[in-house]
């Protein structure tokens, strides 16, 4: 009976430090609010001594989670003052989060990096995202910088073809291949209601007169499935239960470097540039910290993290992941985001309604 | 008498206000955390627009997904409910009645699968019948056939996990009603010369059907309630039974109206679980049967003789198919390298249980999911210890308790998604009156875990407590104690075991739950089920296997040291 009493006490103690510990994050984010705000010395963001800077800032991403969490280890490391919490999700689930903190009052959220373009580009227009001139952008290609500074592209993802070596002998290179017998049944793409990148992907498909919604079609026809991530389409090529899929191309590289019998296929009608672009809301409480964090993701050290986690960076001095192609070589759709902006629902209705 | 009438009257101090204080504090609360979101969830139902009417619920049918997702929790929960009950009632009755060798320890193996949250049971399942599982791998390879052989992603495949994982609550609750027969009663169909076959039909299952039927509908209830196992194998082909549908309607943000409809939705599997619970309660009153009594000498075990070896293999085919086989499967998972890569040893690695405590959000999810249980274990058991005394001496009987009791009941009774919602519904504004904002905090968690888990913590204590003669108080009291000091020095002595009980029997619920979290969590309050569910998401098949392979570990430890401290009267 003594030995259960002493359990009790130990899950109690466990219990008040637990407690204690959550009390912290808000000492941190209360004592950033007084340095901090007023100082605007936008051209401070160097890598380098960040002392007034600090607090808590929460980031929204869809980012893969350990890639993430590598990276932020390497911010923390640099910025020991400011600590990153992250929430990951889905594209798709991290909006439905953004929205529900708007209706019940409080986004929560400083930071947002997601795949969906079309969504920072609303934000913007409804003036939430914070216009920053980062000192890190200043040799920075114009394309990666979005309405002046609102919002940044940090690294460069394609949606490309995905096949599995040891299932397929002779690659795809058409985007068509997947609807061929080859691939009967064993072809599968992203939910694009969850995932960003593969709405993006049928958007463009669909607006390119080559492809259309007949190439969706075609792929129903080869007993198309579907998969909530990327990463789960990743996972399950390399398993062999997909042969082929529709993926963003350092998700594959990086199985293969693994050892994962896996292969990435740049198509020749060309491949789709994935924007995943980061921004600050303007209504974040600690903007401050938020822009370091901006910064470091363009910096060389961010950069060179891409790199090493499989991505083509902004910053062609960076260096290139291994295996992947220079960027200029990559054929690619033009981005209309025009046409996404205005059939936005319809193109999932659609889809919906195709697959059912 | 007379005397004690007066010293009660005397000592109207602190201590004997205590447990009046505490009981009107808990009414309180249960108002707040239970009747008020319950009220909030009902209203919204009702609600479209700015008026009430019917419409949420026409729609619900008019849906084709939402109605597809009705029956299909039927086409799924049914079958599992009867195949779960038969393995359960079969495996009850060879450890009861037979002289099975190593009768402890099968008992212990076969209770196994209750302690695994079944979404990590259904996350391993996926590594052994997944479409390029264990098993669907040796098939495709050894008969070089390009499909698998099995499914689990399927409807089928989901009646398969909940019976395996199911088949542990009907074992659960008819083992011991069939160890209490008393013998004379089939002895004395022997002696009138019926035949063995005619004793178990016409004597021995008529005196069990009440536990078998009470084990039954408990298993049905829990399955309809379930969200772990649709929402891990419905996900790839989007089969979606009730608790899952009601999730999606809920962070459905395109939908216009989604959370009344999903109110409504809920309303609809809410009456499922409330009938439930009304008929069991109704049959456990009347299933006491006299011949049940347990005074009677036992019944003399049945020899098994020539049928020891088939026996024997079957049970060694339930615990391999049940517990070790998964658990094999998600730990051969956590320590391959990649996905894909054949399984030789230089292929094996500890990388991912490294990757998986480094990551920042699962290390805070631990520390939730631990703090939250301690929490909720703690107040449970001490809420629930000043609630039983409360209600089976104090107030026994009147209608105060049975308010409270059914209040607490409540939130058990009901699928978690509902009352995940309610808290949603509830909460998700700043409360009235004093305006604060319990939606996206750690306490909304809290609440949760305490009105969904305090139903086990009071009945595990009042069960206890209604054993305790109150003579042996009102001994106490006579020779002059108080009754805070009779409570102190007598009833909680003999107590402590099932306190013990009722705080590991919440927290281990707790550590996995993934119902409420799912609904209710939010950065920095995750929680373990949280992560996992979103690890198996994001294709971290490698990354998820660890992470269920740390779940299972803690669980089973938890209840090795339940077992250690009741001496095993308690645990499994």
């Amino acid at each position: 009976m003594k030995k259960g009493l002493v359990v009790l006490l130990s899950m109690m103690l466990l219990l008040f430090t637990a407690c204690a510990s959550k009390s912290d994050p808000n000492a941190g984010q209360s004592g950033a609010n007084q340095p901090g705000s007023n100082t605007s010395n936008t051209n401070a963001g160097n890598t380098d001594t960040q002392k007034e800077v600090s607090g808590t800032i929460n980031l929204y991403t869809s980012e893969p989670q350990d890639l993430v969490n590598e990276m932020m280890n390497d911010f923390k490391s640099k910025h020991p003052k400011i600590d990153v919490k992250i929430y990951r999700s889905g594209t798709g689930e991290v909006i439905s989060k953004l929205e529900a903190e708007a209706a019940a009052g409080k986004i929560q959220a400083d930071v947002l990096w997601f795949a969906d373009i079309d969504y920072f580009n609303k934000l913007a227009q409804e003036g939430k995202l914070e216009e920053y001139k980062s000192p890190e952008a200043q040799n920075l290609d114009q394309r990666y910088i979005y309405e002046n500074g609102k919002y940044y592209e940090v690294r460069q993802i394609f949606n490309v073809i995905g096949y599995n070596t040891s299932k397929i002998k002779t690659a795809p290179t058409s985007w068509k291949d997947l609807a061929g017998s080859d691939f009967k049944g064993k072809v599968a793409i992203a939910n694009p209601n969850y995932s960003g990148a593969a709405f993006l992907t049928l958007a463009t498909l669909v607006n390119d007169s080559n492809l259309g919604w007949d190439y969706f079609a075609s792929l129903k026809n080869n007993d198309v499935k579907f998969e909530q991530s990327n990463g789960n389409l990743s996972s399950k090529l390399a398993s062999g239960e997909y042969y082929g899929v529709s993926v963003v191309d350092f998700m594959v590289r990086n199985a293969k470097k693994d050892g994962s019998p896996v292969d990435v296929v740049y198509p020749k009608e060309g491949s789709v540039l994935v924007p995943t672009p980061v921004g600050i809301l303007s209504q974040s409480a600690n903007k401050e910290a938020a822009k370091v964090l901006v910064d470091y993701f363009l910096s060389m050290d961010g950069q060179k993290l891409f790199v090493k986690q499989g991505y083509i960076p902004v910053k062609p001095e960076a260096g290139a992941p291994e295996g992947a192609p220079k960027p200029e070589d990559i054929k690619l759709f033009p981005l209309d985001l025009n046409f996404i902006g205005k059939n936005r629902d319809s193109l999932k209705q659609k889809f919906t309604e195709l697959f059912g | 008498m007379a005397t004690i009438e007066r010293t009660r009257k005397d000592s109207f101090d602190f201590a004997t206000m205590a447990p009046h204080l505490v009981w009107w504090g808990t009414i309180f609360l249960l108002c707040v955390t239970v009747f008020y979101p319950s009220v909030v969830l009902v209203a919204n139902s009702f609600r479209t627009g700015d008026h009430f009417s019917l419409a949420n619920f026409v729609q619900l049918f008019q849906t084709p997904r939402i109605y597809t997702s009705m029956i299909n929790s039927f086409k799924v929960v049914i079958p599992a409910t009867l195949l779960g009950t038969a393995l359960g009632v079969v495996l009850a009755w060879i450890v009861a009645r037979t002289n099975l060798p190593g009768k402890r320890i099968w008992q212990m193996f076969l209770a196994t699968p209750y302690l695994i949250p079944p979404f990590v049971g259904a996350i391993s399942w996926t590594y052994l019948l997944g479409p390029i599982g264990l098993v669907n791998k040796w098939y495709m390879e050894l008969f070089n056939r390009p499909d698998p052989l099995i499914d689990i992603y399927t409807i089928g495949g989901m009646i398969f996990v909940m019976a395996i994982y199911g088949y542990t609550i009907p074992y659960i609750v008819v083992l011991p009603a069939i160890q209490k027969i008393d013998a004379a009663v089939e002895e004395a169909g022997t002696i009138s010369g019926a035949s063995k076959l005619r004793i178990m039909k016409d004597i021995t299952l008529p005196l069990i059907a009440p536990a078998i039927l009470g084990g039954m509908l408990l298993l049905f209830m829990n399955l309809l309630a379930d969200f772990g196992i649709p929402a891990v194998l419905g996900a790839p082909k989007r089969i979606t039974l009730m608790t899952t549908q009601i999730y999606q309607l809920i962070v459905n943000f395109d939908m216009p109206n989604h959370l009344q409809i999903a109110a409504a939705n809920s309303m609809l599997l809410a009456v499922f679980g409330l009938i439930g619970l009304q008929i069991y309660q109704k049959i456990i009153k009347s299933g006491k049967y006299a011949v049940v009594s347990g005074k009677g000498p036992s019944v003399e075990p049945i020899k098994l003789g020539k049928w020891s070896v088939p026996v024997y293999l079957f049970l060694m085919v339930v615990v391999l198919v049940t517990t070790v086989a998964p658990i094999a499967a998600a730990i051969f998972t956590s320590l391959i390298k990649a996905v894909g890569v054949p399984a030789t040893l230089e292929n094996l690695t500890l990388r991912n249980y490294r990757i998986v405590f480094d990551i920042d959000s699962i290390k805070r999810a631990m520390i939730n999911s631990v703090s939250l249980s301690a929490a909720a274990g703690l107040l449970i058991t001490f809420l629930g210890l000043i609630l039983a005394y409360m209600i089976v001496r104090v107030r026994t009987g009147t209608v105060g308790s049975r308010i409270v009791e059914s209040l607490i009941a409540i939130p058990y009774a009901v699928p978690g998604t509902i009352v995940g919602l309610a808290m949603i519904l509830a909460f998700a504004s700043p409360l009235p009156v004093i305006g604060i904002n319990l939606y996206g905090t750690y306490w909304i968690l809290l609440i949760a875990y305490l009105s969904r888990f305090m139903n086990i913590g009071l009945q595990t204590i009042t069960g206890a407590m209604t054993q305790i003669h109150p003579s042996l108080e009102e001994a106490c009291r006579i020779s002059g104690a108080t009754q805070m000091q009779a409570f102190k020095h007598v009833v909680f002595p003999l107590l402590r075991p099932s306190i013990y009980a009722a705080f590991f029997l919440v927290i281990m619920p707790a550590l996995g739950e993934i119902t409420l979290s799912s609904l209710l969590w939010s950065v920095n309050h995750e929680t373990i089920g949280v992560v996992v569910l979103s690890l198996q998401e994001e294709g971290k098949v490698t990354l998820t296997a660890s992470l269920a392979v740390v779940l299972m570990l803690s669980v089973f430890t938890i209840n090795l040291v339940l077992r250690t401290i009741t001496k095993g009267k308690l645990g499994l």
